[in-house]
């Protein structure tokens, strides 16, 4: 399977004894987007901090491998990874504020990024990369210092500054969330644009479904450490299989101007074993053999996957 | 009875600015509104745009630079928030932080009774009443905060500001911090409470999509000012500002 990007199979995550992933897999082929969703604590910024190394941050891959291009990224090394990050594989936080020094301008922190990574910095072709983007004043914006910048302006030198890395696959984790509508929105498009231009892969966490709408090609819907569904975007928009992917689309405020359904519970997060569906106690369908049937994402309709089909409408 | 006709709250020209001078800036400019009881007011805008602080202002934790606010005609402009706590309580976006980590979240509502009530007579009924209407365990009141999660400790601060029967609930992004799904559920309670006891409330919020299922009128703000002024249907087919329309564009609805 050399013509995927990245593959990420039967991945198992644990912060000490807590379990924050359990078997997750699914695979990216070059210039995709695959959106993941899901509740906070459902491991979403996990698995993208499992691409990039986790390791430093206290968190043990236990089970599964993570291949990009081919090559096992799983249990690389500290100076191995320096080589690739950056360069092959990007990364956009959700605030970028932490990302730059405050009060030193754009310009020379571009530069040390740029040098960091072993790459030349061209003055002009940064300025290339603003016009493709549509950033307004982009001669000036160099010389500018984040402070100067709004939210939403700062996180769009942050993705500029990922392009000119020129990585293959990119990570956003959750990076329109603390942006305005109207920014999200020139956000989300630019996003789309990059992939169209320069044939991007860009692996999206997001809790919000409507960005995952207008971008995705997939969707991944994650519950409790666990993929509970996963296919193409319009496939599962259009006939959500899994009970809480229906749950998650009914919460949100739609068109019809109908007060969004809640879902009553939380999500079990204290990393306990789980024999059988971890949905139960807030499923309206379960059964007694939900209890006990082992965890399994099967293939319902080709290219959509689910791990449980009750209450489904067909 | 001339006091019975007025509305609830009324807001007459009302400015802000910060610093003096040259260096002043002005973050709210000349805003008019009314509110009768038991209706409801979206206020949407951007970062920035001023939206907190108009909350600031009308519930008096911030004195107004210019203007009146009258509650149902009395005119209640420089007093201290003391005064207004009676009628209008403020419900934040982070309500974790709103509890006192080291009390459970009884010991904090009742600490509200007794500021507001003066007598803890009954205390606990009332906080169980209130606690069910949001529709949780009342065994769940005798955690602390950290005990609960988002959407749960989002609850209770709501069901502290109704324990000591305002008129007017002031709400300030309160479900921006929280998932869909937690979100979905306190727009459902309070709705209901909207039904049963006729609330009035001010929704501030940055999501239009939201506030279009739940508000009677929606106030759009755009640096200061409010720009478009109606009820849902209005502003959502009928749009008459350039900014109302960019930000029904800039919504993004599930495909």
């Amino acid at each position: 399977m050399a013509n995927n990007l990245l593959e990420i199979n039967d991945l198992t995550v644990t912060y000490g004894d807590f379990k924050i992933i359990t078997e997750v897999s699914f695979a990216m082929k070059p210039g995709e987007i695959v959106c993941i969703a899901g509740e906070s604590g459902c491991g979403k910024s996990t698995l993208i901090k499992a691409v990039l190394g986790i390791k430093q941050l206290g968190a043990h891959i236990k089970k599964g491998s993570i291949v990009l291009d081919g090559r096992d990224i799983t249990h690389l090394g500290v100076e191995e990874r320096r080589q690739i990050l950056g360069t092959q594989i990007g990364y956009v936080p959700q605030n970028t504020r932490g990302s730059f020094n405050n009060i030193r301008s754009y310009d020379v922190q571009y530069q040390e990024a740029m040098r960091s990574h072993n790459k030349k910095f061209n003055r002009v072709e940064a300025i290339k990369c603003f016009d493709r983007l549509n950033f307004p004043d982009s001669d000036k914006l160099l010389a500018y210092q984040p402070w100067e910048m709004s939210g939403g302006m700062n996180q769009r030198m942050a993705i500029a500054l990922a392009v000119l890395l020129g990585p293959k696959l990119m990570l956003c984790d959750e990076a329109t969330s603390v942006l305005d509508v109207t920014s999200q929105k020139e956000v989300i498009e630019e996003l789309a644009k990059l992939r169209n231009e320069l044939g991007w892969s860009i692996l999206f966490i997001t809790h919000n479904l409507g960005v995952a709408s207008h971008i995705a090609d997939k969707l991944g819907v994650m519950y409790a450490g666990r993929m509970v569904e996963y296919g193409d975007i319009r496939k599962v928009l259009d006939d959500p299989i899994h009970p809480y992917t229906r749950k998650l689309l009914a919460a949100i405020p739609g068109k019809d101007r109908k007060l969004p359904v809640g879902l009553e519970g939380r999500p079990p997060l204290d990393g306990a074993e789980w024999e059988g569906c971890n949905f139960v106690p807030r499923c309206e369908y379960c059964t007694d053999s939900c209890k006990t049937r082992p965890y399994k994402l099967q293939e319902i309709v080709p290219g959509h996957y689910a791990s449980c089909t009750s209450g489904r409408s067909v | 009875m001339v006091t019975c006709e007025a509305p609830l709250l009324e807001v007459r020209n009302i400015a802000k600015s910060y610093g003096k001078g040259k260096k002043g800036k002005e973050v709210l400019t000349d805003l008019n509104f009314k509110l009768n009881e038991g209706e409801v007011l979206g206020i949407i805008g951007e970062s920035g745009c001023g939206k907190s602080v108009l909350l600031n202002l009308i519930s008096c934790l911030e004195p107004v630079s210019q203007g009146q606010m009258l509650f149902r005609g009395e005119d209640y402009t420089g007093r201290k928030p003391a005064y207004v706590c009676r009628w209008f309580q403020v419900i934040f976006q982070d309500s974790e932080a709103a509890f006192d980590p080291k009390k459970t979240i009884r010991q904090s509502m009742r600490e509200n009774l007794k500021l507001l009530a003066g007598d803890l007579a009954d205390s606990d009924r009332k906080i169980d009443e209130m606690v069910g209407l949001m529709g949780l365990d009342t065994k769940l009141a005798d955690r602390y905060p950290r005990q609960l999660s988002g959407g749960q400790v989002q609850r209770m601060s709501i069901a502290r500001g109704l324990v000591t029967e305002p008129n007017m609930l002031l709400c300030d992004e309160i479900t921006s911090a929280l998932d869909v799904s937690a979100q979905a559920m306190i727009m459902q309670y309070l709705y209901q409470l909207r039904k049963k006891r006729g609330l009035t409330m001010v929704f501030v919020s940055h999501d239009l999509a939201l506030c279009s299922t739940f508000c009677d009128r929606i106030a759009i703000m755009k640096e200061g000012k409010i720009v478009e002024i109606g009820t849902p249907d209005e502003i959502m087919d009928a749009p008459k500002h350039d900014y109302t329309k960019l930000l029904l564009d800039a919504v993004l609805y599930v495909k």
